[in-house]
C-alpha cells in the first residue's frame, strides 16, 4: 500500500494483486489471476517476496519485467523445533526464491545482508533500499500508557522488540535478564513487545520466564499502538536485540531515534544498521549480555558512547529517502522496457 | 575491534573473548531448548496427522491430447487415400478420446474407492485427539492460570538428614551417581559429595541452580522430566523431596515408578516428605487450596514404596523440631 501511494504520487498507475486477500484491504486488491485479462503494454510487475505463494510459479512465466522486492526469508531451521508447518513453508519459500530470482530484472533488498541472499539465489541485478516503514518516526508517546508502564517497571527496564518467533531469540534476553538480576539489579524488568507469531515459541517464552522466577519481571506486550510503542521506548533504559537472523532490524532505528542505547548481538544485518552506534556483541551468552547492559546503564560515559553517532548513522542509512529511491528504481526498470504496474 | 563494542576487559563474558557458557549458564540456556515441542508425543502425533492428511483425488489432465487432424501433406498422396486416411484419422481420434475418458474415470474411481474409509479413520483420529486435548486441559489448567504456584510453597527442610545419608546409601565404591531431586540449597549434595558419592541434583528454581555455580552439577528443570532422561538402572541412589509433596497423587506415583526403573538393583531410594501439619502451617491458605497435591503420610509412603517393589522400607522420624520424615527403601 505504501509503495502504491508513492507511485501514484508520481503519476504512475498502480494496481495490487494478491493470492490471498487481506480482509482489511480486500477492497483495494484483486486476485492475481485477474491480471491475465488486465495486463497492458509497458507494465512492470513488482513482487513483494515475503512468503511462499502460488504467484511465484505464475510470475516466472510472465513476459513483463519483474522486480522482486525481497523481504528476507527466515531460514527454516529456526522453526524446525517449534512448528512443522512453518518449517515447510519457509523451505518452500527458499525454493521459490531460487526460481524467481534469476528471472527478475531487478532485485531490491532492505540491507546488504539480504542483498547477498538475493544475489546468491541468482538475481542478476540488485539494489539496497531500506525498509519503507522505518522512515516514519514514531508519534509522541501515549502518556497514560507510559505512566502505567513506569508504575510496574523495575529500577532498570529492558526492552526487546520483535515478533515472538524463534529467530528473534527473545529467550536469550530473558536468560540475560535473569543473569543481570543475579549479578547486578534484582529488580530489573523486561518488556517484550511483539505479536505471538509462532504460538509454541510464544508459550515457551512465558513458561521460561516463570521457570526462571521472572513471572512478574517479564511483560509480554502486543497489539499496542505506535504511540504506546513510543511510550515503551521512553520508559526503557536499554533496547536488547539478540536476534539470530535479522534482515534489517527496524527496532534498532526506532531506538536510535528515541535515544535509547542498544545492546545487540552481531547477526544478519544488525551491524550494518547499527553502524558505530550502541554495543555490538560477538556472543549472546547471558553473562556477556548482562555485562554489556550493566555497562550502558550504570556507566555514564559508556552510555554516552552507546548513544553517540545515532543521528549520523540514521542519515547514513538514508531511511527518509527510501521511498524516493524505490520509486526511482522502479521507474528505471519501466523506462528500460515497461510502464506503470 | 569496532568502537561500539563493550569496553569491560575485566568481565569474563566481555565481547571479543571466547565465552562458551558452562555450568549454570549452560543449564539456563538448555532449559529453554527443552521447552521446544519437537519430539514430544504431541509433536509426533501432529506430524503423523499432517502426513496422513487426505488429499483430494488428483485432477487427471487429459491423458491424450485432442487429435489435430491429418498433416497437410497427406493430400499429396491421392484423393481416395486421403478420404480413407481422413476417415481413419477421425475414427482413431474418437477412439483415443473414448479411451482417455475411460482411463480418467477408472483412475478417479481407483483413487476414490478408499476415500470414504480413509476419511472415516482420519476423522476418528481427529476426534480422539480432541478428547485427549480435553483431558490434557484438565491437568494443564492450574499451571496455566497459576504458573508461579510452586514458588509460593516453602522449600523442604532436608538439611537435617545430611548426617544420615551414609547410613542409607551403599558404600561410595558402588557404581552410578546419586541424584537428589529437588536439591534446593544443595546441602545434601555437598554431604554426599563429601562422603565420596558421585552426586548431582535436579532443581526447578533457576536461582538455586545459579547460586550453586555448577558444583556439584545441578540440572535445571522438573524432577519428573529430567529423571525420565536418565537411563534405566543407572542410579546408585535417589533422594526425592519437594516435588513429591506438591504433585497430585498420580504424579507422585509416576515419580515413584520412575525411581524404581532408574535405579540399579541394590540402590537406595529415599523419600523426604514434609510433615502434613507442618506443610499446612507453612503454606499460604490460598496456595494450599490451589495446589494439586499435599504431602502423604510417612505411613502411606511406606506402603507405596513397598507396593512398587522396594524392600527393607523404613520410616525415620524427624529429630527435634525437624519437619521432614524420611522413608527409605532399597531396590531388590
Amino acid at each position: 500500500m505504501a509503495l502504491q501511494a508513492l507511485l501514484r504520487a508520481e503519476g504512475v498507475a498502480s494496481k495490487i494483486y494478491s493470492q490471498l486477500p487481506d480482509p482489511h484491504t480486500a477492497d483495494r486488491t484483486s486476485p492475481y489471476l485477474d491480471y491475465e485479462d488486465e495486463a497492458e503494454p509497458g507494465d512492470v510487475l513488482v513482487y513483494q517476496f515475503a512468503t511462499e505463494s502460488a504467484m511465484a510459479a505464475w510470475l516466472v512465466q510472465r513476459d513483463q519485467p519483474l522486480v522482486v522486492n525481497y523481504h528476507s526469508v527466515t531460514p527454516p531451521q529456526f522453526f524446525a523445533p517449534w512448528n512443522l508447518g512453518i518449517t515447510q513453508i519457509q523451505t518452500a519459500c527458499l525454493r521459490e526464491l531460487v526460481m524467481v530470482a534469476p528471472r527478475a530484472t531487478l532485485g531490491i533488498a532492505v540491507s546488504e545482508f539480504d542483498r547477498a541472499e538475493l544475489s546468491e539465489a541468482g538475481c542478476p541485478v540488485t539494489e539496497v533500499v531500506p525498509v519503507l516503514t522505518a522512515g516514519r518516526p514514531l508519534p509522541p508517546a501515549d502518556h497514560a500508557y507510559r505512566d502505567w508502564l513506569q508504575s510496574g517497571s523495575g529500577s532498570t527496564t529492558w526492552l526487546s522488540v520483535g515478533r515472538l518467533a524463534p529467530n528473534k531469540s527473545h529467550h536469550l534476553a530473558i536468560a540475560a535478564l535473569f543473569a543481570y538480576r543475579m549479578t547486578t539489579d534484582p529488580s530489573a524488568t523486561l518488556m517484550v513487545v511483539g505479536s505471538p507469531a509462532e504460538p509454541h515459541y510464544a508459550a515457551a517464552l512465558r513458561h521460561y520466564a516463570v521457570q526462571l522466577g521472572l513471572g512478574d519481571a517479564v511483560w509480554f506486550v502486543h497489539g499496542i499502538s505506535e504511540a504506546e510503542l513510543a511510550a515503551c521506548y521512553e520508559v526503557a533504559d536499554v533496547l536488547v536485540m539478540l536476534s539470530a537472523h535479522e534482515g534489517f532490524g527496524v527496532p534498532l532505528v526506532e531506538a536510535m531515534r528515541q535515544g535509547v542505547p542498544v545492546v545487540a548481538g552481531d547477526a544478519g544485518a544488525v551491524a550494518e544498521v547499527l553502524g558505530p552506534v550502541g554495543v555490538l556483541l560477538s556472543g549472546t551468552d547471558p553473562l556477556q549480555v548482562a555485562a554489556a547492559v550493566r555497562s550502558v546503564c550504570s556507566d555514564r560515559e559508556a552510555r554516552q558512547r552507546a548513544l553517540a553517532g545515532a543521528d549520523e548513522q540514521l542519515q547514513q542509512l538514508a531511511i527518509g529517502s527510501a521511498g524516493k529511491r524505490l520509486v526511482e528504481a522502479l521507474m528505471a526498470v519501466a523506462g528500460d522496457g515497461g510502464g506503470g504496474g | 575491534m569496532p568502537d561500539n563494542e563493550a569496553d569491560d576487559p575485566g568481565d569474563p563474558g566481555g565481547p571479543g573473548t571466547d565465552h562458551a557458557p558452562s555450568g549454570p549458564e549452560a543449564e539456563l540456556l538448555d532449559a529453554f531448548s527443552r521447552l521446544a515441542p519437537v519430539s514430544t508425543h504431541r509433536w509426533n502425533f501432529e506430524e503423523s496427522m499432517s502426513r496422513l492428511n487426505p488429499q483430494p483425488p488428483p485432477a487427471f489432465a487429459a491423458a491424450v491430447p485432442p487429435w489435430e487432424g491429418l498433416p497437410p501433406d497427406v493430400w499429396a498422396h491421392g484423393r481416395s487415400a486421403q478420404v480413407g486416411q481422413r476417415m481413419m484419422g477421425d475414427v482413431l481420434a474418437a477412439v483415443a478420446d473414448l479411451l482417455a475418458a475411460d482411463s480418467r474415470a477408472a483412475a478417479s474411481e481407483a483413487a476414490g474407492s478408499h476415500h470414504p474409509q480413509f476419511t472415516a479413520a482420519w476423522d476418528a483420529l481427529r476426534y480422539l485427539a480432541a478428547r485427549l486435548e480435553r483431558l490434557e486441559r484438565r491437568s494443564d489448567v492450574v499451571a496455566d492460570l497459576f504458573p508461579d504456584l510452586a514458588r509460593d510453597v516453602p522449600e523442604s527442610e532436608v538439611g537435617p538428614w545430611a548426617d544420615h545419608l551414609s547410613d542409607w546409601f551403599t558404600p561410595p565404591d558402588a557404581e552410578g551417581p546419586v541424584i537428589h531431586g529437588e536439591s534446593g540449597d544443595g546441602s545434601l549434595l555437598r554431604a554426599l559429595g563429601g562422603a565420596g558419592y558421585q552426586a548431582s541434583g535436579i532443581e526447578p528454581r533457576a536461582e538455586r541452580v545459579w547460586a550453586g555455580a555448577g558444583d556439584p552439577a545441578v540440572a535445571l528443570g522438573e524432577v519428573t522430566d529430567r529423571l525420565a532422561d536418565v537411563a534405566d538402572g543407572e542410579l546408585a541412589g535417589l533422594i526425592l523431596s519437594g516435588c513429591i509433596d506438591r504433585l497430585d497423587l498420580p504424579g507422585k506415583l509416576v515419580l515413584t515408578e520412575l525411581a524404581v526403573s532408574k535405579t540399579a538393583p541394590g540402590a537406595t531410594v529415599a523419600v523426604l516428605a514434609t510433615d502434613q501439619q507442618a506443610f499446612a502451617d507453612a503454606c499460604p491458605a490460598t496456595v494450599l487450596d490451589l495446589l494439586p497435591g499435599r504431602p502423604l503420610l510417612p505411613e502411606t509412603w511406606s506402603a507405596v514404596l513397598a507396593r512398587v517393589g522396594l524392600v527393607d522400607v523404613r520410616w525415620h522420624r524427624p529429630e527435634g523440631e525437624g519437619l521432614t520424615h524420611a522413608v527409605v527403601g532399597r531396590r531388590r
